[in-house]
């Protein structure tokens, strides 16, 4: 360890006391280490010979009963003359440290790239959102259209069958007499249209507000991505022209101190500056209302 | 040597060096270090606390070699702290002494 960075570790310990008394307690082991230089040792072996700094620092404060800070490494006490641990010590905190910066710094990165992900998709999903209830619409609809179809079809279908069984039974009933059964049969037949009928009533009920529901969701779909872009857009040119209006104020803030210098050294400028204050302060102040036209996204 | 014996008695040692004659910091290390094997930051911490407690006084001195040195000088509380300190030192050491004679006479 070099004298420099000794005593910048040992300051570090003696933060709590007053200024001078730190600038004195340094400067003493400065001194020391040099005479000791001035004897011939290097200035490796000059600090190695005080020990562990945290443990030397601990002995400067109890000097003033103030206790060390932190009892977290107990373990640092053992070594007197060995610099390994130290500098293992040493060595380990500062990889720690650049550890944990360079993590903190991934997680920054990390989310604000996430943030741009979440931000650059909100078109594609509200895209998404606009597509799939569209999808959901149109199955819906083909599937009322299906079933309506279905509904008719059987309708279509029922009085065949029942004049084809009729006539198998009456068939049957010519051969084996058994014509009480088949007006069983149509009676339930008849029962059977007339619950499908009801059936297809209760379908053409619930078609439109199925078909209300999902234009409502579309609707609400593309009226949000039309207010994203909107409010995109607006908050673009709100920002724009705020920096250019701050800008021209800057440029005439220019012209308003050269020009001031010019009317103080006597050339008819007076009003011309005064124009030129106005200017800038209405720009400025431009530049400022501007930024409040900004607009955010409501929460509910 | 044991650390906890050595830091007992570096007080009196130092006391004493700087009760002969007014000393700076790395002459003081050197004097003690005569006597006894001693960590040299540990001599700092006790000035300090020596001085805090009024037992020293210090004051600067031009040195021919590098900057002004910080001389420390025993004040009067200092003189009566270091004769206590001596007492209690000497009446340990013979009692240490007997216990330690009469324990190897009973062996």
């Amino acid at each position: 360890m070099k004298k420099q960075e000794f005593l910048e570790e040992l300051k570090q310990y003696l933060h709590v006391l007053e200024d001078g008394e730190q600038e004195d307690i340094l400067q003493e082991y400065e001194q020391h280490i040099e005479m000791k230089i001035n004897k011939g040792l290097s200035e490796e072996e000059a600090i190695r010979d005080f020990g562990p700094v945290r443990e030397l620092a601990g002995e400067i404060l109890e000097a003033y009963h103030v206790k060390l800070e932190g009892r977290e490494d107990v373990e640092e006490k053992a070594p007197k003359k060995g610099l390994k641990k130290p500098v293992l010590t040493c060595v380990f905190r500062v990889v720690h440290g650049v550890n944990f910066q360079v993590k903190r710094a991934g997680k920054g990165l990390f989310k604000g790239m996430k943030g741009l992900w979440v931000f650059m998709g909100k078109p594609f999903r509200l895209m998404g959102k606009v597509l799939s209830s569209w999808k959901e619409n149109v199955q819906n609809w083909q599937r009322n259209r299906k079933s309506l179809a279905g509904t008719y079809e059987g309708n279509q279908d029922a009085p065949e069958d029942r004049t084809e069984r009729s006539e198998g039974l009456m068939l049957c009933g010519e051969d084996k007499d058994f014509s009480k059964n088949g007006s069983e049969l149509h009676h339930r037949n008849k029962n059977m249209l007339e619950e499908k009928t009801r059936k297809k009533r209760m379908k053409k009920g619930m078609v439109l507000p199925m078909l209300a529901k999902g234009i409502r969701r579309m609707c609400y779909g593309i009226l949000s991505a039309v207010c994203w872009t909107g409010r995109l857009l607006w908050n673009c040119g709100v920002v724009c022209a705020a920096i250019f209006s701050g800008f021209i104020g800057l440029i005439f803030l220019y012209l308003f101190g050269m020009l001031l210098v010019l009317w103080k050294e006597g050339y008819p400028l007076g009003g011309v500056v005064l124009g030129c204050m106005g200017a800038v302060l209405c720009f400025l102040s431009l530049a400022v209302f501007g930024s409040t036209f900004y607009r955010k996204k409501r929460q509910h | 040597m044991n650390a906890q014996l050595k830091k007992g008695v570096l007080e009196l040692i130092v006391l004493e060096s700087v009760r002969k004659r007014d000393m700076y910091g790395y002459e003081l290390v050197e004097e003690v270090s005569k006597v006894i094997d001693v960590n040299e930051g540990t001599i700092y911490p006790l000035l300090k606390r020596l001085t805090n407690e009024h037992y020293f006084e210090t004051y600067l001195r031009e040195s021919t070699e590098g900057p002004p040195r910080k001389y420390y000088h025993l004040t009067a509380a200092g003189v009566l702290y270091r004769d206590s300190l001596e007492k209690e030192w000497s009446e340990l050491q013979k009692r240490v002494c007997k216990f330690l004679r009469s324990a190897a006479q009973e062996e």
